[in-house]
């Protein structure tokens, strides 16, 4: 039906944001052990399920979050559940919200981002303190929601170059014109 | 039109493992729920897969984790080059007590030997241990956790305690064939029966996720002093005896929390305690 070359092309353009997408993925269990006394968790994936719902939602699939969300509870000792909750929720939010943010300027988005980060911090705080009982500091979260904030318009770009590479959709709320 | 058409159809074809799978959020967050349910309920349950799935990735979690742990490592050092030149001189100190210590140690070590051969005495359990290198802090805001890299072929078992060079680390709570997860003290889920060494008073070490763990649960005429050290007590059998904790904070006649002897900035290699059989059964006195 297509060329192999047709193929292979939009198979590597597809490859580069899942592969932004994996190595952003393994520094969220990477990248924070800087300091265990003040733990910093940056909310990358949180970025990148953002950035994505808005932009091309089919790129990442509720089975995708639902995966990268069990993932990682397993992988940090997280109560099992609980990061896949967040994140599909968060996903089903912001999708239903695309058809007003992809129009919008950056600072619109970041600011969005900024509700949607700090959100889902505090439902995973809620959840985790309700699971066992006792409600952890507030400081950590707090850090990492900033950080979160401080760093979205660089992996924003990031992802964004990635957005660039793929093959262009008839999809008219994409972002690429 | 047309092109974005064919390169819409192309780009279902790509063999992604979602491609074609469709599951509704709500049937996944549905799912979430359940095995939160699960994890907080019948974590027996859970706890193998996660094992597995901590075996299966960790080798590549520790390949990722080197470059940080050493960009982790210099920054601490570089930061800290005031402090490392007042720690040499201090250590150099140190060094010329202990030698004298050391001596003192020998002498009473023998004593002590022939002393419990006279009172027959059954003495605690020994402790062999095997070292691991830290393959990652996998923990996060809320859980303070790390993964190592030596698991149930080892010899390590769930419950082991841990310590750091300068002290108490945490205990081993899931074993996995190849690597395992220690919870450390400072987690809010960890409770460390605990000893004033000075008074013998007990109390109980609890994590708030903080730095600085709370001591709770100590007499109401309990007098102790600031800097008092704290070891473990043997309560509960999971922590032998004797191992070293922290010293206590006190502040405004309060006791504030403790100050914990193991450096958790720079930890890189863990020494897992596994009781020595063969050391059991033997017969230490005759």
């Amino acid at each position: 039906m297509f060329g192999i070359s047709e193929q292979m092309d939009v198979f590597l353009r597809f490859c580069v944001p899942y592969c932004a997408m994996f190595v952003l993925f393994i520094f969220n269990m990477a990248f924070f052990s800087a300091s265990l006394s003040i733990t910093i968790e940056i909310p990358f994936v949180i970025i990148v399920i953002y950035y994505w719902s808005i932009y091309r939602p089919t790129l990442i699939p509720p089975l995708l979050v639902f995966l990268f969300g069990i993932f990682l509870d397993f992988m940090s000792g997280f109560p099992v559940g609980l990061s896949s909750f967040v994140f599909l929720l968060m996903r089903k939010i912001v999708s239903e919200q695309r058809l007003f943010l992809t129009g919008q300027p950056f600072m619109v988005i970041w600011l969005g981002f900024c509700v949607v980060s700090a959100a889902s911090a505090i439902l995973q705080w809620a959840l985790f303190g309700l699971m066992h009982l006792q409600w952890t500091p507030m400081q950590p979260v707090s850090f990492t929601i900033i950080s979160g904030i401080l760093l979205f318009p660089i992996i924003s770009s990031i992802l964004h170059l990635s957005h660039r590479i793929l093959p262009l959709l008839p999809d008219q709320y994409s972002a690429v014109k | 039109m047309k092109r974005h058409e064919k390169v819409n159809s192309l780009a279902d074809t790509m063999p992604f493992p979602w491609n074609g799978v469709s599951f509704s959020s709500s049937a996944l967050m549905f799912l979430s729920i359940l095995l939160m349910g699960l994890s907080s309920f019948k974590p027996h349950i859970i706890e193998p897969v996660r094992g597995r799935v901590v075996d299966i990735f960790s080798p590549v979690l520790f390949m990722v984790s080197i470059p940080f742990q050493h960009a982790a490592i210099f920054f601490h050092d570089v930061t800290g080059f005031a402090q490392l030149q007042a720690d040499n001189l201090r250590l150099e100190q140190e060094n010329t007590k202990l030698r004298e210590w050391y001596q003192t140690a020998l002498l009473l070590n023998s004593e002590n030997k022939s002393l419990r051969e006279l009172l027959n005495l059954k003495v605690d359990p020994q402790y062999d241990n095997v070292s691991a290198r830290v393959i990652s802090d996998s923990g996060n805001t809320y859980v303070k956790s790390l993964l190592v890299s030596v698991g149930k072929d080892d010899g390590v078992t769930k419950g082991s305690a841990v310590l750091s060079g300068d002290g108490l680390l945490g205990r081993i709570v899931e074993a996995g064939d190849a690597s395992s997860r220690i919870l450390l003290v400072t987690d809010i889920n960890s409770r460390v029966p605990i000893m004033v060494e000075d008074t013998g008073q007990h109390g109980i070490m609890a994590g708030k996720n903080t730095s600085i763990p709370a001591l709770i649960h100590l007499p109401q005429d309990s007098d102790v002093l600031e800097g008092s050290r704290l070891i473990t007590s043997g309560y509960g059998g999971i922590y032998p005896h004797g191992l070293p904790v922290g010293k206590v904070i006190i502040i405004s006649g309060e006791v504030k929390g403790v100050a914990l002897f193991s450096d958790f900035d720079t930890i890189q290699i863990v020494r897992i305690l596994q009781e020595d059989i063969d050391a059991t059964q033997r017969p230490k006195s005759k």
